[in-house]
């Protein structure tokens, strides 16, 4: 006996759609996903470009007195912040006589160790920044902001009022 | 065949299909090439800005940084062995005697030290000495970048300091000579002391292959930053009418190098 077609000549493409669908699919869904992950990175290019826009801002000069500080906090770093959209923190950390990469960038104290004694108190210097933080509303940008930018530079500071010791500009930023 | 032709009717397309979902794929692994290496330049950039920013920010710091300040950078007396009697000072800078720039209180900055070390009348060298008198120059820089260099030193990159003399004839100059001690080996400002570096004549010996110039030959990804440093001499000449005073001024360039470091050191460092 001869064998016929199984449907007819539409119903045999029916088993072509699949392949097709799942094609259509896969490559939507990967379209979908690298325009997700190409947003992703720029967003944190332009954090980044933001940061070290500020940085170099804040590290023009070699010292860091607080006078000084703030002025620059209000006349030009707040601008550069807000012209890439960016919030952001400065903080001076005084150091002194040692440097310790290891303090909490808002904490006023260092955390070397309970038999350091190098540990200090009245670390945490000056603060410029957009947004509240950390006493101010609970939030630690260092910690807690996803995709934060953290940027540290030496400088020197005033130490007991007499000398000019090591201290550190921190500066934060995230979208 | 003609018959097996009208069983398999269905055939073509479904192969049509199959071909539609390879292309498909294919396509698809492309695009995730291609954002997978989205922004790696832009970010290598940014992290060069970075690390140059900070060597520049190291410059701008020697001029107000107090000498005195540093006299404990590395001290062995201000980190004792723990309870366990392991000891937590940097094996691999050992002793930097850092204790000794404690006399220097008041405004004396690491730049002050550095210029007198340089002026020294006797000859042009970084041996701690300004003609007979202490002028701990050399030592001065060596705690600062001990310390100011940390966070580079810790990320796994090794660094030089050398300075240059812009008036020796030719270009390059030589780095000012840093004289061996008695241990042989203190002779560089950097964190690398096995002899890596070399600054050495060559076989001719009339060059002297300077620190940075060997670094950025010999390895990869290497960073360098160079600044002006002025120092003014006031030289007093006798005369019959009276002392006379003649100012000099020399020329030289900072430079600092950094580059990742090869080495595998075990250390313990106190963060």
């Amino acid at each position: 006996m001869k064998r016929k077609a199984f449907i007819g000549p539409l119903g045999d493409d029916i088993p072509s759609i699949f392949p097709i669908m799942a094609g259509v699919l896969l490559f939507l869904g990967t379209v979908a996903y690298a325009t997700q992950l190409v947003d992703e990175k720029n967003k944190d290019l332009d954090t980044r470009r933001g940061a070290l826009a500020i940085a170099y801002l804040a590290t023009d000069k070699g010292y860091s007195d607080e006078a000084s500080f703030f002025q620059k906090c209000e006349t030009s770093i707040k601008p550069t912040a807000l012209s890439y959209a960016v919030k952001f923190a400065v903080v001076v950390k005084k150091f002194c006589n040692y440097y310790n990469a290891g303090t909490p960038v808002f904490d006023n104290v260092t955390h070397a160790g309970t038999d350091d004694v190098m540990a200090s108190s009245d670390v945490k210097g000056a603060t410029c920044a957009n947004t509240c933080i950390v006493s101010g509303c609970g939030f630690d940008p260092s910690r807690d902001a996803k995709n934060s930018v953290q940027l540290v530079y030496p400088t020197s500071v005033k130490c007991n009022g007499v000398s000019n010791g090591m201290g550190t500009i921190t500066v934060i930023a995230w979208k | 065949m003609e018959i097996r032709l009208k069983e398999r009717k269905g055939q073509p397309a479904l192969f049509d299909g199959i071909a539609f979902l390879l292309i498909c794929s294919f396509t698809s692994s492309i695009v995730y090439v291609a954002v997978s290496n989205y922004g790696d330049q832009e970010n290598q950039a940014m992290n060069s800005a970075h690390a140059l920013n900070y060597m520049q920010t190291v410059m701008k710091s020697m001029y107000y940084i107090d000498a005195s300040q540093l006299s404990r950078v590395n001290d062995v007396k201000a980190y004792p062995p723990d309870s366990n009697g392991v000891s937590h000072i940097d094996p691999v800078y050992v002793d930097l005697k850092c204790r000794q720039l404690s006399q220097y209180s008041g405004e004396v900055s690491v730049a002050d030290l550095l210029k007198n070390d340089l002026n020294d009348p006797n000859e042009v060298n970084l041996d701690d000495m300004y003609g007979n008198a202490p002028s701990p120059g050399l030592t001065a820089m060596r705690c600062t970048m001990k310390e100011l260099m940390k966070p580079f030193v810790l990320a796994g990159y090794d660094y030089m300091m050398e300075v240059l003399p812009t008036n020796c004839g030719k270009s390059p100059c030589d780095p000012v000579q840093i004289p061996k001690n008695s241990e042989g080996w203190l002779d560089k400002i950097t964190d690398v002391w096995n002899g890596t570096i070399r600054t050495d004549r060559d076989v001719n010996g009339n060059q002297i292959v300077g620190g940075c110039d060997y670094v950025q030959e010999n390895f990869h990804n290497t960073f360098a930053v160079s600044a002006p440093f002025r120092t003014i001499n006031l030289k007093t000449i006798t005369n019959p009418g009276g002392p006379k005073y003649i100012q000099t001024s020399a020329n030289y360039v900072l430079r600092i190098c950094i580059w990742p470091s090869r080495e595998k050191r075990d250390r313990q460092v106190i963060p």
